[in-house]
C-alpha cells in the first residue's frame, strides 16, 4: 500500500477486464499515471491475456474433429459419415447458417454491430481493390512507417501480417473512418492480380470466438474478433480460400512469443 | 430446441477453453464430446430467453459441471502429466522482456483449479465477471477474489525471483 487511495487488487483487475464503471476506471488511470509500479502490474496482467490467446487462439481455426462433429448430430443416420466429411470443410463458416445469408438479414445486439463493421470492410474492399494508380495511401515499400503511423492513429502496436505463405504480398494500407473510430485496411495482391483486404479496428469482442461467414453479390468477407481488434478479411475468393487465408495469419500468430511488434 | 449450427458454432470456443483447462488435447476434446452429448439430451431445458443465459454460457456451465465431476473422481488418481508439456506449446523464452509462452502454459498448470478457471473464462474466453458467476454458480465476489489471486500468482511465477520478465515495450 502506498497511499491510502491505492486502488485494491480487486480493482485494478476490474479496470483490465472493462468491468469498471466511468468514474473508477478514471480513478485507477490516475493512479496509474502515478505509480509506475501499479502500472506495470497492469501491464503485465494484459500481457498475460495477450500470450493467453496466442496460445490457444490457433485451436478456434483447426478442424473440428469428426467425433465432435457426430455428437452434434442427434440421430446417426447413414447419411451421417458423408455429412461429417464435409463438416471438415464447413466448420469454420458455423455462424447463422451456412451459406450465403446476407447482410440484410435482421440482426441485433452486438450483430449488428459486426453487420455495420462487415459491410464497411466490404464498401471498402470495392471502392479500392479495383483503383490500378492508387489502391493504397501508404506502399508497401514504406511498410514500417505506415505500421507506426496506423498503430498511433488506432491506438494500439499493429502491423500486416505477412500473407506470402498463401501467395499473397502486402501492396500497403490505408486509414478509414469504421462506424465510430477508424479502421486500417490493408491490401494484398496474388499472382493473378487478386485482391484481398484485411479492415480492422480496434473493437471488445465479449468473448465471441467464432468466424462469421457473409457475402453480398461476388464478394465474400470473413469476420471475427481477436485480440481486442474486429477483423473482416475481404474478396472475391471461395468460402474456402478465404478460411485458407485467414489460417495463414493464425498460422503467423501461432508459436510466437508476445510481444509488441507482434501484437496485430 | 438448438439448431445443429448453432451448437457447431460454439464447438471451437469449446475446445480452446477446454485445451487450456486440460492440456491434453484427447482428454479436452472428450469433455467438450460429453458436453455436447450432455446439451443435446437436454436441449429442450435451454430456451432463449432477454436477460438469460445464452446458450454459449448454457454449454461452458455444462462444461464446468462435468469438468468438476470429473475432477472429483480422479482425486483418487495419481496426477497426470500432461504429454503436451514438452510439445510444441513448450517454447523457450527468446527474450527476456517477452513471455514464454511454455512457461505460461506451466505455470496455469500449477494454479488451483478454480483459479484456473476463472483466469480462463476471463482472460481467454473473455467472459464477464457476471457471465463467469453464472457459469461456475458462485458469487461475482468470488470471481473476483479468484481472478485477482490466480492472476497474482501467474505473474509472480512468470516474474521469477527479482527480474520482473513481463515489461511491454510500447
Amino acid at each position: 500500500m502506498t497511499t491510502p487511495m491505492r486502488p485494491s487488487e480487486t480493482e485494478f483487475n476490474a479496470y483490465v477486464d472493462g468491468e469498471l464503471g466511468p468514474e473508477a476506471q478514471a480513478a485507477v488511470e490516475r493512479h496509474l499515471g502515478a505509480e509506475a509500479e501499479d502500472a506495470r502490474r497492469i501491464a503485465d496482467y494484459r500481457a498475460i491475456g495477450e500470450a493467453l490467446r496466442a496460445l490457444y487462439d490457433p485451436i478456434l481455426v483447426e478442424p473440428i474433429p469428426a467425433r465432435l462433429v457426430a455428437a452434434t448430430e442427434r440421430r446417426r443416420s447413414a447419411a451421417f459419415a458423408w455429412a461429417m466429411r464435409i463438416a471438415a470443410a464447413l466448420v469454420l463458416l458455423v455462424a447463422g447458417g451456412v451459406g450465403g445469408w446476407l447482410l440484410r438479414q435482421s440482426v441485433s445486439g452486438s450483430d449488428a454491430f459486426q453487420v455495420a463493421f462487415t459491410r464497411h470492410a466490404i464498401e471498402a474492399h470495392r471502392l479500392y481493390s479495383v483503383e490500378v494508380r492508387h489502391p493504397v495511401e501508404v506502399a508497401a515499400d514504406e511498410e514500417a512507417h505506415m505500421a507506426t503511423w496506423l498503430s498511433r492513429r488506432l491506438g494500439r502496436p499493429i502491423k500486416p501480417p505477412p500473407l506470402a505463405g498463401a501467395g499473397f504480398n502486402l501492396v500497403g494500407g490505408r486509414l478509414l473512418p469504421a462506424a465510430d473510430k477508424p479502421a486500417a485496411q490493408f491490401m494484398y495482391e496474388n499472382a493473378g492480380g487478386q485482391r484481398l483486404t484485411l479492415y480492422f479496428a480496434v473493437a471488445a469482442g465479449g468473448g465471441d470466438a467464432s468466424y462469421h461467414y457473409y457475402q453480398d453479390g461476388g464478394t465474400q468477407a470473413l469476420f471475427w474478433y481477436i485480440d481486442g481488434f474486429a477483423c473482416a478479411l475481404t474478396g472475391e475468393f471461395q468460402q474456402q480460400d478465404l478460411i485458407a487465408f485467414a489460417r495463414e495469419i493464425y498460422r503467423q500468430r501461432a508459436g510466437e512469443t508476445v510481444g509488441p511488434t507482434y501484437s496485430w | 430446441m438448438i439448431s445443429r449450427s448453432d451448437l457447431l458454432s460454439h464447438i471451437p470456443g469449446l475446445r480452446r477453453y477446454a485445451r487450456a483447462l486440460l492440456r491434453d488435447p484427447d482428454r479436452a476434446d472428450d469433455l467438450v464430446q460429453d458436453c455436447l452429448e450432455r446439451a443435446l439430451g437436454r436441449g429442450h431445458l435451454w430456451q432463449p430467453r432477454p436477460g438469460g443465459q445464452g446458450l454459449r454460457g448454457w454449454l461452458f456451465t455444462i462444461m464446468h459441471n462435468l469438468h468438476i465431476d470429473q475432477a472429483r473422481r480422479r482425486t483418487s488418481m495419481p496426477p497426470e502429466v500432461p504429454l503436451e508439456a514438452s510439445g510444441p506449446l513448450a517454447e523457450p523464452a527468446r527474450q527476456s522482456d517477452r513471455i514464454a509462452l511454455g512457461e505460461l502454459a506451466a505455470a496455469i498448470d500449477r494454479l488451483p483449479d478454480d483459479q484456473r478457471q476463472v483466469v480462463l473464462l476471463v482472460g481467454l474466453e473473455g467472459m464477464s465477471y457476471r457471465d463467469v458467476a453464472e457459469v461456475m454458480g458462485i458469487p461475482i465476489g468470488t470471481v473476483m477474489s479468484r481472478l485477482a489471486r490466480g492472476r497474482d500468482r501467474l505473474r509472480q511465477a512468470l516474474a521469477g525471483e527479482s527480474t520482473p520478465p513481463l515489461r511491454r515495450i510500447k
